[in-house]
């Protein structure tokens, strides 16, 4: 799919998950299993300017797991908060302080 | 109104920029230092130097509103604009006594008609095919034209326009891979205009791409028209805008051609202001070269290297001058002040950036590690052979290397020597490139596979401008000596 339109799709996909989230600050990210770095990328182009840190160690977590194969050792400590659709979900780390 | 007022507050405030170095002369000296086809062509110059300027003025003001939390981005620009246009008539009264003066233009009927009419259409030819391609493009890619585009350059802008007092979160170690230590030019400028549209409009940074891109070949057009003649303009630009990837790249939201715009920008500064030395030294245009070279620095980190060479080939330069006859020498500390003075207030503000605001950057480490890369003959030999294979093929050409045909074209038609200073200046720059790749800490090859082209194709507008300098008809040299510009004046 052309860079572009993945670009535009992201900001769609992450607008509804953005009212949920603070409006500053740093948030978790999980991705699926092996998903290229560039899923990331354009969560955290879509979501700023909050900082999207690649683990799930912050209280808010972002999931942006399209076909639904997270990591489990991502995700063991995480607590599914909402479903956004689209692959797009959120956790809260029930260990962070 | 608010946008339409800051694209014109933009543009004037570049234009009063502009007008610090290249006072327009004004009644009856107009008549005697403008001849009618330079008025065009000083005019060009004049609104792409505004491009570029108002765009490095218009980022610096929206970086300084966000360091001291001001909202009151027209208030401020009108201020900047306001300052500017003192700075202006300061300069303008400074050099009352020596308005930019312009050689006597070739006259056209000294070129054989068929000649210019055919340069003139292949040039036509060439600008509907860049301007059709660039919208095209444009279309196809409205977000960017690669990864860097919102990984970097519009994501740091989304930081500054969304993250109000907080917008110094995105430039922070955890984000290393959007490079949080480049220079905000781009970034500040966009999200300039995003605040006063109220919103992070994806037309701006597509805008300000396109407009670099083409400021970058009116200012080559309008630097050799005035220097040799609209012949060598015509054909520099053609050169221009048949490489295909400056075109390309015009669009990508990259950083790269608005770099190579302030590359040229300082280069044509200081060719302009050379060109009048011995006969009037003015010190507008240096002022002028030493801000282009900052707002360099302030585009990328390659820039930063670029200001630091061309400082050093001017040193060269005025050694070089030294052996000519008392009355060539270049008056040494004015000049270098001069320029300092233009680049200081950028580079101290890039040094509050880099200190204060960004992480460190990625590409150096201890001294043991650089020095062991930078002595592997294997490292050496990989950059080198990479260097010699990207200086045929940056450019995406079809068939024939536009280089290879520029150093043609520079063998037939080149009958003055290039100037010096400014190549020396590019070739250190060049070196210093080599310099990082050897220390690179990434995958040589993957680091030289996604930027060398790239950094190439930033050296290209001002190597361009310097070849077709050299060349020019004995009529062309004769019509731009001093004492055919004393007759002018």
């Amino acid at each position: 799919m052309d860079l572009n339109q993945v670009s535009q799709r992201s900001d769609q996909r992450f607008a509804s998950l953005k009212g949920a989230l603070p409006h500053e600050g740093i948030v978790g990210y999980v991705g699926d299993s092996g998903a290229p770095p560039g899923q990331y990328y354009l969560a955290q182009y879509a979501l700023a300017p909050l900082v999207v840190e690649y683990s799930a160690n912050p209280e808010w977590v972002v999931g942006n797991i399209p076909k639904n194969h997270p990591d489990p050792a991502a995700i063991e400590q995480l607590e599914l908060v909402r479903d956004f659709g689209d692959g797009v979900v959120l956790f809260r780390n029930k260990g962070a302080r | 109104m608010e946008p339409v007022l800051g694209v014109a507050l933009c543009l004037a405030t570049g234009f009063a920029l502009a007008m610090a170095g290249f006072p327009i002369a004004t009644g009856s000296a107009r008549s005697a230092s403008l001849p009618e086809p330079h008025l065009w062509d000083y005019l060009l110059l004049m609104a792409s130097l505004s491009v570029g300027f108002g765009l490095g003025v218009f980022s610096i003001v929206f970086f300084l509103n966000r360091v001291l939390g001001s909202k009151h981005f027209l208030v401020t620009d009108v201020s900047a604009f306001a300052a500017l246009l003192g700075i202006a008539a300061l300069f303008r009264r400074r050099t009352s006594e020596s308005v930019f003066s312009l050689p006597t233009p070739l006259s056209f009927k000294a070129s054989s008609p068929w000649f210019l009419r055919l340069t003139a259409l292949a040039l036509f030819v060439s600008i509907s095919v860049a301007i059709y391609c660039v919208i095209a493009q444009t279309r196809a890619h409205p977000h960017g034209g690669g990864w860097d585009a919102f990984a970097i350059w519009n994501l740091h802008a989304r930081f500054l326009f969304r993250g109000g007092p907080h917008w110094r979160d995105g430039f922070t170690p955890l984000l290393s891979w959007s490079h949080p230590d480049y220079p905000l030019l781009l970034p500040a400028s966009i999200a300039h205009f995003w605040s006063l549209l109220g919103t992070a409009d994806p037309r701006v940074p597509a805008v300000i791409a396109i407009a670099f891109t083409f400021a970058t070949v009116g200012l080559l057009f309008a630097t050799l028209a005035i220097s040799r003649g609209r012949i060598s303009a015509m054909m520099g630009c053609i050169a221009l805008l048949t490489t295909p990837a400056f075109v390309e790249q015009g669009t990508w939201q990259y950083a790269d051609v608005p770099l190579s715009f302030f590359f040229l920008a300082t280069i044509a500064c200081l060719h302009l202001n050379d060109g009048r030395l011995l006969q009037s030294p003015g010190s507008g245009s240096l002022f002028l070269a030493g801000i282009a070279s900052g707002f360099a620095a302030w585009t990328k980190n390659e820039g930063v290297l670029f200001l630091a060479a061309m400082i050093v080939a001017r040193q060269w330069a005025f050694i070089q001058s030294s052996r000519r006859p008392a009355q060539q020498k270049v008056p040494f500390s004015r000049h270098s002040a001069m320029f300092l003075a233009g680049c200081a207030p950028v580079l101290a503000l890039i040094i509050y950036f880099k200190h204060w605001i960004a992480p460190p950057g990625d590409l150096f480490s201890s001294p043991d590690v650089m020095l062991l890369r930078m002595v592997q003959p294997a490292r050496l030999w990989a950059v080198t052979k990479w260097f010699g294979k990207d200086l045929l093929r940056f450019g995406d050409w079809l068939l024939v290397p536009g280089t290879v045909l520029v150093a043609i074209y520079y063998g037939i038609c080149g009958r003055r020597g290039i100037n010096g200073g400014a190549a020396l200046g590019l070739v250190l720059t060049l070196a210093g490139y080599f310099f990082i790749y050897l220390i690179t800490p990434y995958d040589i090859y993957w680091h030289l596979r996604f930027s060398s082209a790239r950094l190439f194709l930033q050296l290209w507008p001002s190597t361009l401008l310097l070849v077709f300098l050299s060349s020019g008809s004995r009529q062309q040299e004769a019509g731009n000596s001093p004492t055919a510009r004393e007759q002018t004046a």
